[in-house]
């Protein structure tokens, strides 16, 4: 009742609400069943992927996001089900991408003082890395003529895909397609990356961490702390800083 | 056991809160950041105020990084909604996401390890979440 007696100050905060829920509301408004399928049949897809790429020994190549993306797309052609109806059905996931990227928190905490400790040192390389990856990859899209849209998704390509989603959607580019070029971002970045190591003659393992883990986000980071702790830790912090300062930065810039 | 699983419930309790409490500023204040960093910025400032990492809060935190790349597949699913723009679009999006990464990278690393000569080995790292992360795939 006090909410309608004062509408000026009640509806944003109605209106807020009602955006947060419309946000869950595929969770109840659904086949139950065909949703319960759906989470089941996807989580068994990753976890078979996620084997194979264990077995593998983390061949990036087979990166099980690729592999399961791949797996799906058949099964759904196979069974003749629509993208956007299973996509419908697996919601919950999608849902808990949002607490999953509040938890970046942790790490990021972890390695302030490293942070404290280098300062500008460790800053800089995640500055220019998270500066000059989206800016080449913008210019080679803007000098072949693509759309805006395509063009906004790029800029994102090197942050962490929750982040790079987000920031993509506020500036009007594709969230989707952010969330593939920034995973193929970092399968090439992690591919390539001990080779360009060995031609840079990169021996710091600071800048290694820093280097791949600002410019090919969580997959360089993973492949980072294949080569060791400390380069896995710079590159967590690559990855969160860059992460916020790229999210941070295109919004205000583009938004 | 018991007790774990009740800290780890309650630690993804809180940071399911945050990421609500996020939601709603980002519509309510039209604040113009992905929610999800409002979110990380919560968190780090009450991380800050208690000068340490809450047990609960690692113990929920380290399965949601670690899997992160499964609440990554309902937006990646998606591309096939958009095939087309990927045919048509074929050889901008190769060079952009494989030479412009391969040179990007290369310069960064080649500027860094400039920029970190002269610092030793005498930085203390944490590595207790980044070893978490070993399995992180998104």
């Amino acid at each position: 009742m006090i909410i309608n007696t004062d509408p000026i100050i009640a509806d944003p905060i109605i209106a807020s609400l009602e955006q947060i829920i419309a946000r869950f509301a595929p969770l109840w408004s659904q086949d139950l069943v065909f949703m319960f399928a759906c989470l089941f049949a996807t989580l068994g897809i990753y976890l078979l992927s996620r084997k194979l790429h264990i077995y593998l020994n983390h061949n990036p190549l087979l990166h099980p996001l690729t592999v399961s993306t791949l797996i799906i797309g058949l099964c759904l052609y196979f069974t003749a089900v629509e993208v956007v109806e299973f996509k419908r059905g697996i919601t919950l996931f999608e849902l808990l991408l949002g607490p999953a990227t509040v938890a970046l928190a942790v790490p990021l905490y972890n390695q302030l003082p490293v942070l404290r400790q280098l300062g500008f040192k460790v800053l800089m390389p995640i500055i220019i890395g998270g500066a000059i990856a989206p800016l080449l990859a913008w210019l080679s899209v803007y000098f072949l003529d693509t759309p805006l849209q395509l063009q906004m998704t790029m800029l994102v390509k090197s942050i962490t895909t929750p982040l790079a989603m987000g920031t993509a959607d506020l500036i009007g580019g594709i969230p989707e397609l952010a969330a593939v070029i920034v995973i193929l971002t970092g399968i090439v970045g992690a591919t390539f990356g001990p080779w360009l190591i060995m031609l840079t003659k990169t021996d710091s393992e600071y800048a290694q961490g820093l280097a791949l883990g600002s410019v090919a986000h969580v997959v360089g980071t993973s492949k980072a702390l294949s080569i060791s702790e400390t380069c896995g830790a710079f590159a967590t912090l690559g990855l969160c800083l860059n992460g916020i300062l790229t999210a941070v930065l295109l919004p205000l810039l583009f938004a | 056991m018991i007790n774990n699983s009740v800290r780890s419930i309650l630690g993804f309790a809180v940071i399911f809160c945050i990421y609500l409490i996020s939601l709603f500023s980002f519509h309510y204040f039209t604040i113009p950041l992905p929610p999800a960093l409002i979110g990380i910025f919560i968190l780090l400032i009450l991380l800050l105020m208690l000068c340490r990492v809450p047990v609960a809060i690692t113990r929920s935190a380290r399965p949601l990084l670690a899997h992160m790349g499964l609440f990554l597949l309902p937006a990646l699913i998606s591309v096939l909604l958009y095939g087309d723009l990927f045919t048509k679009y074929y050889a901008a999006l190769f060079i952009a996401v494989l030479l412009s990464t391969l040179v990007s990278l290369g310069i960064t690393l080649w500027l860094s390890q400039r920029i970190l000569l002269g610092v030793k080995r005498a930085v203390r790292v944490n590595t207790p979440m980044a070893s978490n992360g070993r399995d992180n795939d998104n």
